[in-house]
């Protein structure tokens, strides 16, 4: 790692940007999430899947960054005990978001084939506006197939997933939701919990 | 490991029906053949691509040529499998056969998509839910959000975020798409989670629901599965040890046979003096017939001397009422008839000649059977009278003289002597291959196949 990245990682600001960074994958997964689920029905055209492909790239970019910064965090000697809860509560929450997209990029990878543009399935009549140009059949001829970036996405995302599930020893258990948000209140509170577990002071495997 | 088979193959049999399903509803969509869509008005706007349950009806009657009764049990089929959903009245996932608004699900929501929801999936949607209705949750939504939030709750910060960005990400559609989006999100939730399915989760009432399209068959496969007896592995273990114990002296392989394996020196006494009608058994032999009543029953041998013991004792009807009930079991297809109306004049009928003592209520049914007679309609006498033999007869049997003496005169053969000096063993030599015996050119074949020693067995 670069000497210059290292720097960064030890000021304050880790846990700020990996909370920043968390948001900002959050945002790329929903918004992929939103075109995944019109593959194969009335809203799905090229154009969608071009629009689906930039998202997923966006979001594996975002991903694999935020996998650096915040193994660089938890490698080092933590500034607080309370910064290092805080890593690896990101860490934990990063792990859900990588299993959530993942999970998106193999259902996208089935619909993109089974309702392949090159002469597969005709997409369901769902309800939904056609995103972007109005014919699909008149329209663009032979599009480079979006399942190769997919596949070597899938690809990625998975090893990643499996190097942190199995490289990073953090159980779950020892995580605690800042959130509270119980269904019979009116809003959401956040609490932060000083939390003095025993993850204080014990020792993190990290890669 | 059996029970992980089956299951698989249950969730296999799952993917197989839902593919069908799929065909059925791509080939609804067809643009000349489909069904016909319609325009759904809600106030000012307007949603293309609905469908009336009775063109759906009248669809499925006209493509596969079915009756309406059968076509409403396909679409409801459909509906419950969550590929049409109901727009009015989506909690009531039932295709009725009139005006009633329908519309496809989009195909990420998919049953058969290989992956199944998530609880993270679930905690999403119903955070999305809890935030957009201010707590307003329905009954089983509130008691599953609770569940979850416990479950999971090392990642609940997660599905809070994820749930507000994906609230955020579908104000940027148009009215209409967010509507229809929340309807297909809110199906497929309807369809997966029914009401019910926390409680599954949380163990307390053990009622599976009825409308859980993918896990039934698994479910009833659990079912059952619970019902079954079990044995402790202790038990069943000892019984197998105990079992290994008394036959191991019996075993050829294990133990030798005498005089000696044929296999090894051609010599084929062994399989002569075992054979299933001797006049003098092996001493082996008649030890295994008290081992157990199944041993001395199936061994021909056994069964004729058992025979001449109930004869003593007045009983040998019921010996034959059960080889007659065998070969009823496992005889001609033709026959069978014959056969039961056979059994029931000699052994049955009232005033028979070799009358059976069956208890009143299995004789009832036997004779009730009989009328549609087949394979298997003797089998509960048949088991009864087994029963008598194995529990009544069997013992005396086996403390009778006969079996005394049958003991006492059964032979041990002695072992072949082991010969000095190996060149003078029998010549080993193949067996003419079968392919040499063919009708056409047989002749000519015999004349040219090697004739050395003389071959133990006859050549056809």
């Amino acid at each position: 790692m670069a000497p210059g990245r290292r720097d960064v990682c030890r000021g304050p600001g880790a846990v700020g940007t990996c909370a920043t960074a968390q948001v900002a994958l959050c945002k790329a997964t929903a918004g992929h999430r939103q075109l995944v689920l019109q593959l194969g029905g009335s809203g799905d055209s090229p154009r969608l899947r071009e629009e689906r492909c930039r998202r997923s790239a966006e979001a594996c970019e975002l991903s694999m960054g935020l996998r650096r910064v915040l193994l660089a965090g938890l490698r080092q000697a933590p500034a607080s005990p309370l910064e290092r809860q805080e890593l690896e509560r990101l860490w934990v929450l990063f792990l859900s978001t990588l299993e959530l997209f993942l999970q998106d990029l193999y259902r996208a990878q089935h619909l993109c084939q089974l309702f392949s543009m090159q002469g597969g399935v005709a997409p369901l009549c769902t309800g939904l506006v056609c995103w972007g140009l109005p014919s699909r059949r008149g329209g663009r001829p032979s599009q480079p197939p979006t399942t190769q970036c997919l596949e070597e996405e899938i690809e990625q995302m998975r090893a990643m997933l499996a190097e942190m599930e199995s490289g990073a020893n953090i159980p779950p258990w020892t995580v605690e939701a800042t959130e509270t948000t119980q269904p019979a209140e009116r809003s959401s509170t956040r609490e932060r919990m000083a939390w003095g577990g025993p993850c204080a002071g014990h020792c993190c495997g990290v890669l | 490991p059996a029970a992980g088979c089956l299951g698989q193959a249950v969730a296999c049999q799952a993917r197989f029906l839902a593919r069908q399903m799929e065909r059925m509803i791509v080939s609804m969509q067809d643009p000349d053949m489909g069904i016909k869509m319609r325009n759904q008005r809600l106030l000012i706007t307007v949603i293309p691509h609905a469908m009336t349950g009775s063109d759906i009806v009248e669809w499925l009657i006209q493509k596969y040529g079915i009756s309406e009764e059968e076509s409403l049990h396909l679409g409801n089929l459909i509906v419950k499998h969550g590929y049409i959903y109901p727009l009015k009245d989506p909690r009531s996932l039932v295709l009725r056969a009139d005006e009633s608004p329908y519309r496809f699900q989009t195909p990420y929501f998919w049953t058969s998509t290989k992956w199944p929801a998530t609880e993270l999936d679930y905690a999403i949607y119903l955070a999305k839910k809890n935030i957009r209705k201010q707590g307003d949750l329905i009954e089983h939504e509130k008691d599953n959000y609770n569940l979850l939030h416990k479950r999971i709750n090392h990642t609940w910060d997660f599905v809070v975020m994820q749930a507000r960005e994906q609230l955020r990400a579908a104000k940027q559609r148009r009215k209409g798409d967010r509507i229809v989006i929340d309807c297909q999100e809110q199906a497929y939730w309807l369809v997966n989670r029914p009401p019910g399915w926390g409680q599954l989760l949380g163990g307390t009432s053990c009622q599976a629901p009825q409308h859980l399209p993918c896990a039934w068959p698994q479910i009833e496969y659990c079912r059952k599965a619970m019902a079954r007896t079990r044995v402790k592995s202790s038990i069943c273990l000892e019984g197998y040890i105990k079992f290994n114990e008394q036959y191991v002296p019996h075993d050829p392989i294990m133990s030798g046979c005498l005089p000696s394996n044929p296999w090894i020196t051609d010599d084929t006494t062994y399989w002569a003096m075992n054979a299933p009608t001797v006049t003098t058994p092996t001493k082996l032999r008649v030890e295994r017939w008290g081992f157990n009543f199944s041993e001395l029953i199936n061994d021909p041998l056994g069964r004729t001397q058992l025979l001449e013991f109930l004869k003593k004792e007045f009983s040998a009807e019921n010996l034959s009422f059960w080889e007659a009930c065998e070969e009823l079991r496992y005889g001609e297809q033709s026959r069978i008839a014959e056969i039961v109306d056979s059994i029931y004049q000699q052994f049955l009928a009232p005033g028979a000649t070799r009358w059976v003592n069956i208890d009143s209520k299995t004789m009832e049914r036997t004779l009730e059977g009989i009328k549609t007679p087949h394979r298997y309609v003797m089998d509960d006498a048949q088991m009864h009278i087994y029963m008598l033999m194995k529990k009544d007869s069997y013992p005396r049997f086996l403390k009778s003289d006969l079996y005394k003496n049958l003991m006492a005169e059964a032979v041990i053969p002695p072992e072949t002597k082991k010969r000095v000096f190996p060149f003078m063993r029998k010549q080993r030599h193949s067996s003419p291959s079968p392919a040499l015996l063919l009708p056409a050119g047989e002749a000519e074949e015999r004349s040219r196949s090697p004739s050395t020693a003389p071959v133990p067995e006859e050549e056809s």
